[in-house]
């Protein structure tokens, strides 16, 4: 008897199980990224270093062995200042011309350093997501005048430029006023915040442009859904993690950008000494061979700066992955 | 017989992935004739198109291919590239599916035909430069000396296409490879494509190895059809047997599945193909298949005669037997 | 092509007009003339003071005193300094001739490396090259140049010095010349040059060699890459002909953009060397709030930028046709 070939019912459970990888365990987005951060090697070496370095220097106050000024005596019995004296076990990074504690400077170094970095970033980020979005929201001839304005901008030297507005404040009281006091750090973070605003506000209103085109905001619409409520939903999941990833290289740069202006004597005033600061004697230390006096903020700026890089490429890796391997199908 | 001029045995393609070997091509054979045009169809996964890359040898590096491929009677399989090359855009020519992204954008489309001809052909430049306007003539393109200078972007699809070809015949290949050569189409285009294709086959008299997922296609162009499912080929046969008397359930589902002119359902085939990560033992239809019993769980169906197709179902016959009744 | 030169230059002239107006208020405001006169002439009577405001331009309206100059500096009138009262067009001559020298010689060295560097990270990604080259790039962008500046002088005017037991320095760190120099010498020219271009190469290297390899990374995948190779033409064929090529279109606009921007942009390898050009000449004069020298140095370098930016609009579309005639 040949066997009737009935066909049967297909059994769902049995397309679940034998389609094998087809149900993939979904993990939360956050999750996702956290591993893929995980993976970049440099990125989490750098965020344990520069956990040390900013913990370092926030506990200053506790942990730096002599004050921010305070020129040290050479011994208990003497008022002779320890005036640059090479590293030793006394001073692990030795001292300056008025004999204060390199290494301790350099720690309260970094609480002005960082405190300008994260703030500069945080302000260029906040103008520049308003700003690009509200040329996104707008469209049209205010959008392109603001990007034509931003295009300009983007030319010019950018040191150049500071150095010119950083003169502002000083000839002019007006600019003192808007921007802030010659050599307070509200100055700099201004200044810094102005000439670093363009890449979030290109990224948010590139985003919010983007949005407007996509065509469930028709469908929403059609159940009575207000635009601008459906954009901002919509927005923030799509741009915070571009956001993030420019903002941490916005520190990087703004710590450049302070470390250079405090070196070329346009910075911070001396009160607030900042790395930068800490090496605008360099060519005066080097003629007298004080390589110290160099070597050492140099390499904490290097450091910190590099970290920051790499933190914002391992970010990027993990809010903005690249295209996986693919097999031709 | 004359020689096939594509002679494939036992080939398969693997690729090693982070998350485990794929397995995208699981032991194929066929030999494609002289001057035939065979209709390949198949699902995205169905290892059609990495067939045929590997034919041409433009498989990335870490793919692991054994097997048998033999162009007009030259082993391909294990050669180092450098002879590979020799065969490659000479005796076989491969056209694309988006023909936009597979020109490059900055060359102009004359120089980027010209590049083919000289690769193979020891003419001076100028001689190049005329085959080029000439192929570009022979694929129904009008004005073809102004044509040639222009970029890729200032042709329209169709143009392009009819381009690539002309790119592909340059060399007078013994068999054209076509990877869904119309997909990226419209509809009317379509048809001029394919006749462009045909005349290739006809008066140039080439082979045509004609990859695609569309039925429609395969029933106006091809000779034989051959179908592929999970890296293995479940049928094949003449083009008139397989749409007139499918034997393998997976070509009936693709059959069905196509929009009937009398208005009929639409009934698609439920699930979806498997993941090449771990193929399931055995036929890796089963779990879409309607006909599927304990049998087809554990062996691994092999290509076999059923009148004048060739199978790889294990239940042809009890399935057959069922439906006439 | 022609039509989109022509209004890509027509569109340059205003932006040039509008941005130049806006450095010279801002120049003018950071930099106070009159105060700078009173500075170094304390005693002036007003006077006096309205005397020099007029000789100079310095009355009126702010659009009329921008009108009045710009028509000066066209004419190649560029008055005195005022501090020293010297013709500022000499100095601020050979300061650009420098600059000029240091910059393009920089950047050839340094597009050159990084290119290369960019290139062979690309078709080898991922290999020991290939991270030790992102790793360098990523120390070359993290280094503020006065950082590497310095530590360059450190390392070679105070350690290998003495590690040599060397009487003067094993690489000059100071000056185009030696002091006392005046003829043009070629061998110490480049020797005092050997470090200025090396900090500024850094840079070039770190992100010429990202932007090619990114590039580069992009095109590779292109299914244009893949028709290349059908046509069975050898790989460095494939890669040479097709891969760089379509890879170099964006780095031949930043290449523009770049050399647009050395006219301004190399305060502070200059300052740190004491290489006499225009970042120098800039600085010191900003400092001394000297307007007549700090005006036409701020023109030129805007100049240079708008017109640098316009070449890279031009070469961009002529390497990628989709632009030109999209």
């Amino acid at each position: 008897m040949v066997d009737v070939a009935a066909p049967r019912a297909l059994d769902p459970d049995l397309l679940v199980d034998e389609v094998e990888g087809l149900i993939v365990p979904s993990a939360s987005p956050t999750r996702l990224a956290v591993r893929r951060y995980r993976r970049h090697r440099a990125a989490m070496v750098s965020t344990v270093a520069l956990l040390v370095i900013a913990v370092a220097c926030i506990a200053a106050p506790i942990i730096a062995p002599y004050g921010e000024n305070e020129a040290v005596n050479v011994s208990e019995d003497s008022n002779l200042k320890a005036i640059h004296v090479p590293p030793n076990s006394q001073f692990w990074f030795g001292t300056d011309s008025i004999g204060r504690d390199l290494y301790s400077r350099i720690l309260y170094g970094g609480q002005v350093s960082l405190f300008v970095g994260i703030a500069s970033a945080i302000s260029a980020g906040l103008i520049g997501t308003a700003i690009g979005a509200f040329a996104g929201f707008r469209g049209g001839r205010i959008d392109n005048v603001l990007m034509r304005g931003t295009d300009l901008f983007i030319g010019l030297p950018l040191l150049v430029v500071i150095i010119i507005m950083r003169l502002l404040p000083e000839k002019q009281p007006w600019a003192a006023a808007v921007l802030g006091e010659p050599g307070s750090k509200r100055l700099m973070i201004t200044l810094i915040s102005l000439v670093a605003w363009m890449t979030t506000a290109r990224i948010v209103r590139g985003v919010v442009l983007s949005l407007k085109e996509k065509e469930f905001i028709e469908a929403a619409r059609a159940i009575g859904a207000r635009d601008k409520r459906i954009i901002v939903r919509h927005l923030v999941p799509n741009t915070i993690g571009p956001i993030v990833v420019a903002m941490t290289f916005i520190v990087a740069a703004a710590i450049i950008l302070e470390s250079t202006l405090s070196f070329l004597g346009f910075g911070l005033d001396p009160t607030q000494a900042s790395w930068g600061y800490l090496l605008a004697d360099s060519g005066t230390n080097i003629i007298t061979k004080k390589w110290w006096l160099v070597l050492f903020p140099s390499l904490v700026l290097l450091a910190t700066i590099l970290c920051i890089n790499f933190m914002g490429d391992g970010l990027r890796d993990a809010l903005d992955p690249k295209q996986e391997q693919r097999v031709t199908g | 017989m004359t020689e096939p001029v594509l002679s494939v045995r036992d080939l398969h393609v693997s690729f090693p992935t982070e998350d485990g070997l794929v397995q995208a091509v699981r032991g194929i054979s066929f030999d494609i004739a002289q001057h035939e045009l065979m209709g390949i169809v198949g699902e995205s996964g169905s290892g059609k198109s990495v067939t045929f890359l590997a034919v041409m040898g433009l498989l990335p590096k870490r793919a692991i291919v054994s097997g048998s491929i033999k162009v007009a009677g030259e082993e391909l399989v294990g050669r180092p590239d450098k002879e590979v090359r020799k065969v490659r855009g000479k005796k076989v020519a491969m056209i694309f599916q988006d023909p936009l992204t597979a020109l490059n954008p900055v060359h102009r489309v004359g120089d980027q035909i010209v590049e083919m001809i000289l690769a193979h052909q020891d003419i001076d430049n100028d001689e190049a430069d005329q085959r080029a306007i000439e192929l570009l003539g022979l694929v129904g393109i009008p004005q073809p000396a102004t044509r040639a200078r222009q970029f890729p972007h200032e042709f329209s699809g169709g143009m392009r296409q009819r381009a690539m070809i002309a790119m592909a015949i340059a060399n007078d290949p013994d068999i054209l490879i076509a990877d869904e050569p119309t997909t990226a189409l419209d509809t009317t285009v379509q048809a001029q494509i394919l006749e462009v294709i045909q005349n290739v086959q006809h008066e140039l008299g080439a082979a045509v190895a004609f990859i695609t997922h569309d039925l429609g296609i395969i029933a106006r162009v091809a000779d034989r059809v051959q179908v592929m499912y999970a890296g293995r080929v479940v049928e094949r046969g003449e083009a008139h047997d397989i749409f007139l008397r499918p034997s393998h359930p997976y070509t009936f589902g693709l059959l069905h599945s196509l929009p009937e002119a009398d208005g009929a359902r639409l009934v698609p085939i439920p699930g979806a193909p498997p993941n090449m990560l771990r193929p399931p033992k055995g036929c890796a239809f089963r779990v879409r298949c309607e006909y599927a019993a304990d049998v087809c769980a554990s062996v691994l169906p092999e290509l076999r005669p059923y009148g004048a197709l060739e199978t790889a179902c294990l239940r042809v016959e009890e399935i057959m037997v069922g439906m006439s009744m | 092509m022609a039509r989109y030169v022509i209004l890509r230059t027509a569109w340059a002239i205003p932006v040039l007009l509008i941005v130049t107006f806006l450095t010279f208020w801002a120049v003018k405001a950071a930099t106070d003339p009159v105060q700078s006169y009173l500075r170094i002439n304390p005693r002036a009577t007003p006077e006096k003071v309205e005397q020099y405001k007029e000789a100079h331009g310095l009355v009126g309206s702010t659009p009329e005193q921008y009108v009045r100059w710009l028509g000066n500096f066209v004419t190649l009138d560029w008055g005195n300094s005022i501090k020293g009262n010297t013709p500022v067009w000499p100095d601020l001559k050979s300061a650009l001739a420098n600059s000029l020298v240091l910059g393009l010689t920089a950047s050839f060295v340094g597009i050159t490396i990084g290119l290369g560097i960019g290139i062979f990270s690309a078709l080898r990604q991922y290999s020991k090259f290939d991270t030790l080259a992102t790793g360098g790039a990523f120390v070359g962008i993290s280094i503020p140049p006065f950082v590497s500046a310095v530590l360059l002088q450190v390392f070679f005017a105070i350690l290998l010095t003495g590690w040599l037991n060397l009487d003067t320095p094993f690489l000059p760190v100071a000056g185009i010349y030696p002091p006392g120099q005046t003829e043009f010498d070629l061998g110490l020219r480049i020797k005092h040059m050997i470090l200025p271009v090396t900090v500024i190469a850094i840079q070039i290297i770190a992100t010429y060699s990202r932007y090619m390899r990114a590039s580069l990374l992009d095109v590779k995948e292109s299914e244009y890459m893949r028709t290349a190779r059908s046509k069975g033409i050898s790989e460095r064929q494939v890669i040479a002909r097709h891969a760089i090529r379509n890879a170099m279109i964006p780095i031949v606009t930043i290449a523009a953009i770049d050399i647009g921007a050395i006219v301004g942009g190399l305060i502070i390898t200059e300052r740190i060397f004491e290489y006499k050009g225009t970042g120098d000449f800039l600085l010191t004069a900003l400092a001394n709030g000297d307007f007549p020298q700090v005006m036409p140095l701020m023109f030129i370098i805007v100049a240079s930028i708008i017109v640098f930016n316009l070449l890279a609009d031009i070469s961009y579309a002529w390497l990628d046709p989709r632009i030109r005639l999209g």
